[in-house]
């Protein structure tokens, strides 16, 4: 036989004329690897990307060690906190001082390391072109950055189950609260999560080898100062004099803490999966609606606390927030291409009132511009109509420094109108900033015919406020000698912090050095924002398409192909007639 | 320009289609109005210098890029506006391997089959049909880094055809393969063929392309230089999609006896004779070629050759060996290429 021929016989398909059964598997025929199978058969319902991950990290070196390095670790100190606290053990409390030394080292691993292996599992998949691979696979974005998250957690689980006996060991040591040591894990996993979830944003922003080793050096510094601080709150939570899960306080601190990582991981989920999104597919949607699960979250935060107490500066720093973060996203939304591929024009609401409603969501820089300004005054306007809510029914306390009086009121008619002045300016320049950076990147992607896309227009923006603010603030300073006052000036108007807070105190004075610069402001920042508004609104009226032909008849192939043959569906068993049936 | 009148066809529906695709990266045009089209259970072959634009075509084409202007199609499907119908009909073997560290041949195909959405005993059927065509049966428990270049090369192509797509692209597959290893890709892509799939593939050994492929297509700083069958190629009576060149020729070898000088002078009256072509051909190839040895494109007429003969022969022109040789598909690719890249 030629070499050919013999290469030929080789070559039969292996549903040939032999069968599949002769072709030797090992999870086929093996029967001492029942684990296998079994595991094989566990994981059908997983997400490929989660048991790919877990057969690579559970062979590496990496979780080995840090596996084995816990262990010593947790055993170490176990021996030292129990050697060291004898014979005080049996008459005082030493819970804490064990359980501090627990939580450092669960945030070594919880901290560091399964966020840069988060990131560096994203990282590789970029620097070795098998992300490529895996995109032109069935799988979508979202399941690939899901799955890299979710064999985080899988990692995380198993370290917080090497602690899991030493931290119960320490409830019998006294001093420590279950609350506590629920909370200082839940505050850590959480965590976690939010550092992993960075990473993979990390990885997918990076993309090329020479990004990826500078943004490698500069996480593995941000997590270990991440960890310090971990360090520290890990002092606080297991020394809390009077917590015992009661404490009103701590609670609406760790629901904001853990409401806020949450969906920040969540957010940082959909940003990442729409980077890795392929160019036609509709990468908007679910980071927007993560925007406003977490605008939601932090008004539903911001109401706790107003409910319970109320200053002024507690809203103006929600305002402050609030506007960088609409800043940011604003930016981020105005750089989208306003080109919307076929596909996502097919996915639009077919109705006029669904299309109004969910419009908005999709992408384009233009409804990007018009959904970050709404959801801004909208909250502004839920702030403020709480904060009068509150003002009318909660009875009014002095104000005094750190107080947090539960039930009081610290804010008077005055203060409201001084919120709203001061929220009024603030989101006026956050809209005026965002109408023309929306107008500049129009600009700029007719002149370069190309669309610089979402990170470009976050970095031009916050730029661009940064240089407008100092060289404001700058000029301000400059012609003091000549003015002989320190007040604000129509130098300083550049200046939104200043300007908002300024406007925070006016006390309805709209006139003089503070009121004429503001009122200037809000009557030249409105032509740009109406221009602005009026080209956007003009993405609203894109209208639906209908699926192509080769689309439909591809659908009723599928369709077909997945019904059962004739006399096998449910209906044709059921009629199928019987030896006594009559007719 | 809508892909109805992009490629003329004859009446099938092309499993692969290119309509005026072009792709700037910058201000460099890596693909420059692009055309063609494969048809079902074809082995179309994609020729090209380095540089040329081939994979960057494959590359929209496996919906891993989109085209700056113009369509591509697979099986109907838009590349760009239904990427997902499209990679379900689709296996894609990149140039570069793409394998995972700690992974060992079955873990890493069974990946890829989940990936495809393949569940239960459809995925393990499908495990079993690859790893027995592609013969890794054998070394399904060994890490992927532990493989020879030739079975890692047979992995990947085990990685597209996972979830049994109709059409297969494969970049450069035969690249860094020794001869044994080609020749059993060879064989696998002509298993393929049979069983109705359509190939797209690229490679630089063109000896094999001509043997493999139905139709070849010659690019060069992305444009379409020539498309055909390699018979239309090698007769140089393929065209681009565009237009197509009329003219068949042959090259003429003849062995002068005395001055070549002469001969040449005399040859280089002849309106059909460009002896620049010669020189043209000599130096794309070290043929060896002794001094008294003449090479040229000549119309494959076999009448005009006679004619020329005798010709030469009344002129005085002593000829003592006269062939007519069939062009490579090789002296055709250096003939219409020019060797720059971008």
């Amino acid at each position: 036989m030629s070499e050919t021929a013999g290469i030929k016989s080789n070559l039969e398909p292996a549903d040939g004329p032999q069968g599949p059964a002769e072709i030797d598997l090992r999870i086929a025929t093996d029967k001492t690897a029942w684990l296998d199978r079994f595991g094989d058969r566990a994981s059908e319902w997983l997400s490929p990307i989660v048991v790919k991950e877990l057969r690579q990290t559970l062979k590496s070196y990496q979780f080995v060690w840090t596996f084995f390095l816990l262990l010593a670790a947790v055993l170490l100190w176990t021996l030292i906190g129990w050697t060291a606290n004898q014979p005080v053990d049996y008459y005082t409390e030493v819970g804490p001082a064990l359980l501090i030394g627990y939580f450092w080292i669960l945030g070594f691993p919880l901290g560091i390391v399964i966020p840069f292996a988060a990131y560096r599992s994203l990282a590789r998949e970029f620097d070795d072109g098998t992300i490529q691979l895996i995109s032109i696979s069935t799988m979508r974005s979202w399941q690939i950055v899901l799955g890299k998250l979710v064999s985080s957690a899988v990692q995380i689980l198993i370290y917080l189950a090497i602690l899991a006996p030493c931290i119960s060991f320490t409830y019998l040591l006294r001093g420590i609260s279950v609350a506590q040591i629920t909370s200082g894990l839940a505050v850590c996993t959480v965590g976690s999560f939010l550092l992993a979830s960075l990473g993979l944003f990390l990885a997918a922003v990076a993309r090329s080898r020479f990004f990826s080793i500078g943004i490698s050096i500069l996480l593995v510094i941000g997590l270990t100062a991440v960890y310090f601080i971990w360090c520290g709150s890990a002092v606080g939570i297991s020394y809390w004099p009077s917590f015992s899960g009661n404490d009103l306080a701590w609670q609406i601190l760790l629901f904001g803490w853990s409401g806020m990582a949450v969906t920040t991981s969540l957010l940082l989920l959909a940003a990442t999966s729409s980077l890795i999104s392929f160019a036609s597919d509709n990468g908007a949607t679910l980071p927007r609606a993560m925007m406003l699960v977490q605008q939601t979250i932090f008004l539903a935060w911001c109401i706790c606390m107003m409910t319970l107490t109320f200053d002024v500066d507690v809203l103006i720093g929600v305002v402050f927030i609030l506007s960088h973060y609409w800043l940011i996203m604003g930016f981020a939304m105005v750089g989208e291409s306003a080109q919307l591929s076929e596909r996502v024009m097919r996915s639009l609401p077919r109705s006029v009132g669904m299309r109004s409603l969910f419009s908005l969501l999709f992408p384009g820089p233009g409804r990007g511009l018009i959904y970050s300004i709404t959801n801004l005054w909208v909250s502004g306007a839920i702030l403020l109509l709480i904060a009068s809510w509150s003002q009318q029914l909660l009875p009014v306390a002095e104000p005094s420094m750190g107080s947090f009086s539960p039930g009081t009121n610290v804010l008077g008619l005055n203060d409201i109108n001084r919120a709203t002045q001061g929220t009024f300016v603030a989101f006026l320049y956050i809209t005026l900033f965002l109408s023309l950076m929306y107008l500049f990147m129009r600009w700029v992607a007719i002149k370069t015919r190309w669309n610089w896309g979402p990170l470009a227009s976050v970095m031009f923006g916050l730029t661009a406020v940064a240089l407008l603010t100092t060289i404001s603030t700058v000029l301000h300073y400059i012609g003091r000698p000549v003015r002989l006052y320190d007040d604000f000036s129509i130098y300083a108007a550049g200046n939104w912090y200043w300007a908002t807070l300024e406007t925070a105190g006016l006390s309805g004075n709209w006139t003089g050095t503070r009121g004429v610069p503001l009122t200037l402001l809000a009557f030249f920042a409105c032509p740009p924002i109406a221009f602005a508004l009026l080209l956007a609104s003009r993405e609203l009226l894109t209208r639906p398409q209908s699926l192509p032909q080769r689309i439909t008849l591809d659908d009723q192939q599928i369709a077909e192909a997945k019904k059962p043959p004739v006399g096998e569906t449910i209906d044709d068993i059921f009629n199928e007639p019987r030896p006594g049936d009559t007719t | 320009m809508s892909s109805e009148n992009c490629n003329s066809n004859d009446g099938q529906p092309p499993v692969i289609e290119l309509c005026h695709l072009t792709r700037h990266f910058g201000t460099t045009c890596a693909v420059d109005d692009l055309s063609f089209a494969v048809q079902g259970g074809e082995v179309f072959g994609f020729i090209g210098p380095n540089g040329a634009g081939k994979t960057t075509s494959m590359r929209i084409l496996a919906t891993l890029d989109v085209p700056t202007r113009g369509t591509a199609r697979v099986d109907g499907f838009s590349v760009v506006e239904d990427p997902d119908r499209v990679r379900r009909r689709l296996g894609f073997m990149p140039d570069n391997y793409g394998t995972y560290d700690r992974v060992n041949c079955e873990e890493y195909l069974d990946f890829f089959a989940r990936a495809y959405g393949l569940r239960g005993n459809e995925r393990r059927a499908a495990l079993r049909r690859t790893m027995g065509f592609t013969q890794l049966d054998r070394l399904a428990q060994k890490p992927i880094s532990g493989l020879s270049k030739g079975m890692r090369q047979r992995l990947c192509l085990g990685r597209a055809l996972i979830h049994d797509p109709s059409v297969l692209i494969l970049d450069e597959p035969a690249a860094g393969l020794d001869p044994r290893a080609r020749i059993e890709l060879r064989e696998m892509i002509g298993e393929l063929a049979s069983q109705g799939k359509s190939l797209l593939v690229s490679s630089h050994i063109l000896t094999e392309l001509a043997e493999i492929c139905d139709r070849v297509a010659i690019i060069e700083q992305g444009r379409l230089l020539a498309v055909g069958s390699v018979d239309e190629i090698l007769k140089g009576s393929a065209g681009t999609s565009d237009q197509s060149s009329s003219t068949n020729t042959v090259r003429l070898q003849m062995t002068i006896l005395g001055d070549l000088a002469v001969a040449r002078r005399w040859l280089a009256q002849k309106k059909q004779i460009d002896l620049s072509e010669e020189s043209a051909v000599a130096a794309g190839k070290e043929t060896g070629k002794p001094d008294n040895l003449l090479q040229f494109e000549f119309p494959d007429d076999e009448m005009a050759q006679s004619e020329l003969l005798a010709e030469m022969i009344r002129a005085g022109i002593r000829v003592s060996s006269f062939a007519c040789q069939q062009r490579s598909l090789e002296d055709v690719f250096l003939s219409v290429t020019k060797g720059d890249v971008q």
